[in-house]
């Protein structure tokens, strides 16, 4: 099998370190990607920046792509039957659902409590994540072919950003004519207007401090903004979302923020009985709600984290469909090699800061 | 029309006053009610202790939402109940506390439960029509668009006073829960809500039904009632003891589902840890106050669904009498009523009941008030 090079992050403060490890042999039914492309998604400045605890020496970065390196014995299709050969491109989740537990057993792939592979670099299988050359799939992996239709940059955000929002407005069951505020026009909340728009919501009303992804979210569906610097405080923003929704709050609203205090404004933007999407808010920080507010606004507050298998083909399918249309399936700005990876997340959090760049996604490439 | 005795509440520490009021000429599509039984709620102590974290109002009002009543009169053109079966003077009817408005966002998507416009008329005052309307009187107002079902021959008159409020409500929390064939439940409190929740979680096909309370009776009953273990916030003193509990009675895994009906903030805390990865928590008691802390990402990180939830749809009340006339003759769920008191006592019935909830030792008993 082929060596690798590896990024290895250890804690907040220190730079990744380059190293160059094995990778696993190929079981029977696993499948080896030669990684291509790995985006530098809010969740990888979190740990890297110490937002949110999480454990030291691993490779991180999750929201990435390849294509086929090899297949182990028994495997000659992707996940839908379809022929898959070496070099061709696939998407695949980040994470394994373990197919054998109280969750998976009812489909909640994405709730399996064993579906992440968290393991030390010095044990099998070695080289493999997403800020490094190789990644394995396990056996009992998902994986799904590329469209040809589809340029290589669209894929990368597919695993993660799109797949995430895609799941989370699937799963509140999204009436059509739904109005649906987004909170936060970053990678996720482009793509979270996109797909809004697409489910036949009648208003996609979008809140975010910069005019750039505002104007961005505009070409992708949203039909309408609210700046941070014109409502500068939650209650402004608040009242403009009733004022909006004819005195009567969204349906639903999306949070894509991961600040705490969103989640207490994006509460009181749902309609009595609405829903309440929370997806971003996986930083550490603490909230306080008088205990009967949930059931005053009859809220459904649904929190999310990954997703189940199809949705990767229903984001690959979305991006065909819409990729003409919205500016959505070229959404990398900037391009590093992966040995600059300590200058790119520089560079990506500078983005952050700074502002004034839209939704744009930096990317390491392999 | 008739006159009619109401109890009227201003505010806390002030007693009801039964005083004479008329009751409003019956519109075409309308109905008087003659109430016959109007139960106190844990929401009826609650407004009468003056629990909460707002201010008081000083309005003169009719409390009592879980009641019934026989058909005093019909308006025009109403001759039957809302499932078109015909209906005439006298006959017993079990009816929603509350009246959608069917003219709004809510309503023309089927959400009746959820409609601003469903308040009742009699928590405004008792100064302006249809004056004597409401819960602890004698009369009650079913307006033009009202809902209302015939209560089967089957059940006792004492089953009913609690189907449109506690039962209806926690039918409507599982309903609207989805919860599945072979769910693990637990049930938080084992009061009058919670003893229904555990029969309704138990007709439904739950795996285990799983009830959580301080009063070994109240605990009693509901294994009468359907439940398959118990936890005694005796055996079980802390928060951390009883989740931890759950796990284990659930393998490890946590409740697919977690109904709270307990009324204490800190509760919503607990219930949250006891409900499984991606599972739900079905939020109906909290409404008298409090806050709580906790961390922005634990709803996300469990991937839990809280849903909160009031009222229920019209539906729910002829679901919630089919079950009964099902299971009256298994479970004691029929015949929750312990004591009875005239509306003129209501004062007395109220220090009973309130003495009741603080020392303990009787199982889901309700206090009624008859008519």
């Amino acid at each position: 099998m082929p060596v690798g090079k590896v990024t290895i992050f250890d804690i907040p403060g220190v730079p990744f370190a380059i190293d160059e490890l094995p990778t696993p042999e190929v079981e029977s039914g696993g499948l080896l990607i030669k990684n291509t492309h790995a985006v530098i998604c809010g969740s990888d400045l979190h740990i890297w920046r110490g937002d949110m605890s999480t454990h030291s020496n691993r490779i991180v970065g999750h929201e990435f792509t390849g294509v086929v390196h090899s297949l182990g014995k028994g495997i000659e299709t992707d996940s839908m039957r379809r022929p898959i050969k070496e070099g061709d491109r696939v998407a695949f989740p980040f994470f394994n659902p373990c197919n054998r537990c109280y969750w998976c057993i009812r489909g909640e792939h994405h709730a399996c409590p064993h579906r992440s592979r968290r393991k030390d670099l010095e044990s099998y299988p070695y080289c493999d994540g997403g800020y490094a050359d190789y990644y394995y799939l396990p056996q009992g992996h998902y994986a799904f072919k590329v469209p040809d239709e589809l340029p290589s940059d669209a894929i990368p955000p597919v695993n993660c950003a799109l797949s995430q929002v895609l799941f989370g407005l699937e799963r509140a069951n999204m009436d059509f004519g739904d109005r649906v505020v987004i909170q936060g026009a970053g990678g996720l909340g482009i793509y979270a207007t996109a797909v809004a728009a697409e489910k036949g919501a009648s208003r996609v009303i979008v809140i975010d401090g910069q005019q750039p992804r505002l104007d961005l979210a505009t070409k992708c569906g949203a039909t309408d903004t609210v700046s941070l610097v014109e409502y500068p405080t939650p209650e402004a923003r608040v009242e403009r979302v009733i004022e909006l929704t004819d005195g009567i709050g969204a349906d639903v609203v999306v949070e894509v923020v991961g600040i705490a205090a969103a989640a207490l404004e994006g509460l009181d933007m749902v309609r009595t009985n609405g829903k309440y999407i929370d997806i971003g808010n996986i930083g550490d920080g603490t909230i306080t709600i008088p205990a009967s507010k949930v059931i005053g606004g009859q809220t459904q507050w649904l929190g999310t984290t990954h997703y189940d298998p199809w949705i990767i083909e229903a984001a690959l399918q979305f991006l065909v469909r819409v990729q003409d249309d919205i500016p959505i399936a070229d959404v990398i700005s900037h391009k590093y090699p992966l040995e600059e990876i300590n200058d790119a997340f520089e560079f990506a959090e500078w983005q952050g800061r700074e502002g004034g760049t839209t939704a744009n996604r930096v990317a390491l490439t392999m | 029309m008739p006159t009619g005795k109401v109890a009227v509440f201003t505010q806390t520490g002030v007693p009801f006053e039964i005083e004479e009021l008329p009751t409003p000429e019956i519109q075409p599509g309308g109905l008087l009610v003659k109430n016959t039984h109007a139960v106190i709620c844990g929401s009826d102590l609650h407004g009468w202790r003056g629990d909460g974290d707002g201010p008081q109002r000083a309005v003169r009002r009719v409390t009592g939402h879980e009641f019934t009543g026989v058909v005093h009169s019909l308006g025009d053109g109403v001759d039957t109940d809302s499932l078109r079966r015909p209906l005439r003077e006298g006959d017993r009817i079990a009816f929603p506390f509350f009246n959608p408005c069917n003219r709004c966002y809510w309503c023309i998507r089927g959400e009746h439960h959820a409609c601003p416009h469903r308040g009742r008329a009699n928590h405004q005052g008792l100064d302006a029509y249809p004056y004597c309307d409401g819960g602890m009187a004698d009369y009650y107002y079913l307006p033009p668009g009202h809902y209302a079902f015939k209560v089967p021959d089957e059940l006792p008159t004492d089953a009913v006073p609690p189907v449109n409020c506690a039962l209806s409500q926690v039918l409507f929390g599982l309903e609207r829960a989805k919860m599945d064939f072979g769910d693990t439940v637990v049930i938080q409190g084992a009061g009058g809500l919670g003893i229904f929740a555990t029969a309704i979680a138990a007709e439904k096909g739950a795996s285990k039904v799983i009830v959580i309370d301080g009063q070994q009776p109240r605990l009693d009953m509901a294994m009468k009632c359907g439940a398959t273990d118990t936890v005694s916030m005796v055996d079980y003193p802390t928060a951390e003891a009883r989740v931890e509990r759950v796990r284990e009675l659930t393998h490890g895994v946590g409740a697919d589902i977690v109904v709270e009906v307990v009324g204490v903030a800190a509760a919503t805390l607990e219930g949250l840890d006891m409900v499984r990865f991606n599972g739900k928590y079905v939020d109906i008691g909290n409404i008298s106050g409090g806050s709580i802390k906790f961390a922005a990402r634990k709803i996300i990180n469990n991937q839990t669904q809280w849903q909160g939830l009031m009222h229920y749809n019209p539906w729910i009340v002829e679901a919630a009498l089919q079950f009964l006339v099902r299971t009256k003759d298994r479970m004691p769920i029929a015949n929750v009523i312990s004591h009875k008191y005239p509306l003129e006592e209501i004062n007395e019935a109220f220090e009973f009941a309130e003495w009741h909830g603080r020392e303990g030792g009787s199982p889901a008993n309700r206090v009624a008030l008859t008519m």
